[in-house]
């Protein structure tokens, strides 16, 4: 397994596992809940009041990233931060909105809109760790993650900064719960997660590189462009519940590597974090990947990755 | 007293203070600065709940700044403004 494997591995330990219903229908279905009880490793317990879920869950994930990355190269004055999420701080957001509902537009609480805005997570991370280079956040539903990552190329390649903490936040909520699996005509069984994961990336041309480095970004429409995956990579695709590989695969006319069983993939069940965890699931590989993700609206986003391994 | 106690619970659950009860709430203690620490964030989310709690509006800096010292000025200033409701209720 591959250094990046084996982090992985050792961070999804903390996860906590729960099995209850979702609003709208008595069958129990699996959820995978984040614990981010080890957050106060990295900050006080006074930085961290006010700040919710899904900002503590990222804060967790890029404090693991920040401890992990050789200080010689990460210099915080020089670091910006990206952090890509699907659907940003679901549960305050929705607080948010029954506050505004429930006391009217003037008593609305100032407190959980603050924290709703999708760069709140951002936000605290530079705040948090003091970091001093530019902060964003992209939030492109299930294309997420791959968008970031080509602010975070583009960054470096301007020389803007010389480093990048990017990662991706998703949190689960039962209102989302509920939309998916409630009202979902087939009720269909899924299994929900969120979480968080977290990356400190530099330009290539630095040299050095723990974990292993990108050879190519891309973002396109899988019925228009012609996806070009090398013979010499583990190919991994992820997709959104609604979309049936099959068809993607038979659209790209890459059907044969089906049949000839070249590739792995795995049908999702839905997650917020379809727009963060596959890219880290890919590191399971252990050599050169092409990592395709197949987003609701045609879009797809490809990435090949160089795994450093042990 | 009672109105006291539910300053302090309000103020812990509304403004998500951890490892402190009520009861390590000083009434005299300042609210902002040095006693809870709170800052200006907390302030604009004080004056929100006050009404929804209590019912009473703090509508400028100057009904504000001396009603958010203490929980003790913050209790009068509740009072103060309930039983101003009230009278205009029944007159």
């Amino acid at each position: 397994m591959s250094d990046l494997g084996q982090a992985y591995t050792d961070d999804i330990r903390s996860i906590k596992e729960q099995s209850e219903a979702v609003p709208g229908d008595g069958d129990g279905i699996f959820k995978l809940f984040a614990d981010t009880a080890s957050l106060s490793q990295y900050l006080s317990k006074g930085k961290l009041r006010r700040i919710d879920h899904y900002s503590r869950m990222a804060l967790l994930a890029a404090g693991k990233a920040i401890q992990d990355a050789d200080p010689c190269v990460f210099a915080k004055e020089e670091t910006g931060v990206i952090v890509a999420s699907g659907y940003g701080a679901l549960s305050t957001t929705f607080a948010f909105l029954d506050s505004y509902i429930e006391n009217g537009d003037g008593l609305a609480s100032p407190t959980h809109f603050s924290n709703s805005v999708h760069n709140a997570a951002a936000a605290h991370i530079s705040i948090g760790y003091g970091l001093e280079g530019p902060s964003i956040t992209v939030s492109q539903f299930d294309m997420s993650f791959i968008s970031a990552l080509l602010s975070a190329a583009m960054w470096l390649e301007q020389g803007n900064v010389d480093s990048v903490l990017i990662g991706t936040a998703d949190e689960y909520c039962d209102v989302l719960g509920y939309c998916i699996h409630g009202l979902s005509k087939d009720k269909k069984k899924y299994s929900f997660s969120e979480g968080a994961a977290f990356f400190l990336v530099k330009a290539q041309k630095e040299g050095r590189s723990k974990y292993g480095w990108f050879e190519d970004i891309t973002m396109g429409n899988y019925e228009k462009d012609t996806i070009l995956i090398p013979e010499d990579c583990d190919l991994i695709v992820g997709s959104s519940t609604n979309l049936n590989i099959e068809d993607f695969f038979e659209q790209s006319g890459l059907s044969h590597l089906l049949s000839e069983k070249k590739i792995r993939y795995r049908k999702q069940s839905f997650s917020p974090t379809d727009s963060s965890m596959d890219a880290a699931y890919s590191v399971h590989a252990l050599k050169k990947i092409c990592y395709i993700k197949l987003g609701q609206g045609k879009e797809y986003g490809k990435i090949i990755i160089h795994p450093k391994l042990i | 007293m009672e109105l006291k106690r539910k300053l302090k619970e309000m103020i812990i659950e509304e403004l998500q203070l951890e490892d402190i009860t009520s009861d390590e709430i000083d009434d005299d203690a300042p609210l902002f600065g040095e006693g809870l620490d709170l800052d200006s964030l907390d302030a604009v989310e004080l004056v929100v709940q006050l009404q929804v709690y209590f019912g009473v509006e703090i509508k400028n800096i100057e009904d504000g700044r001396p009603a958010l010292q203490s929980i003790n000025t913050l209790a009068n200033f509740v009072r103060e403004h309930q039983k101003i409701s009230s009278d205009e209720g029944l007159s």
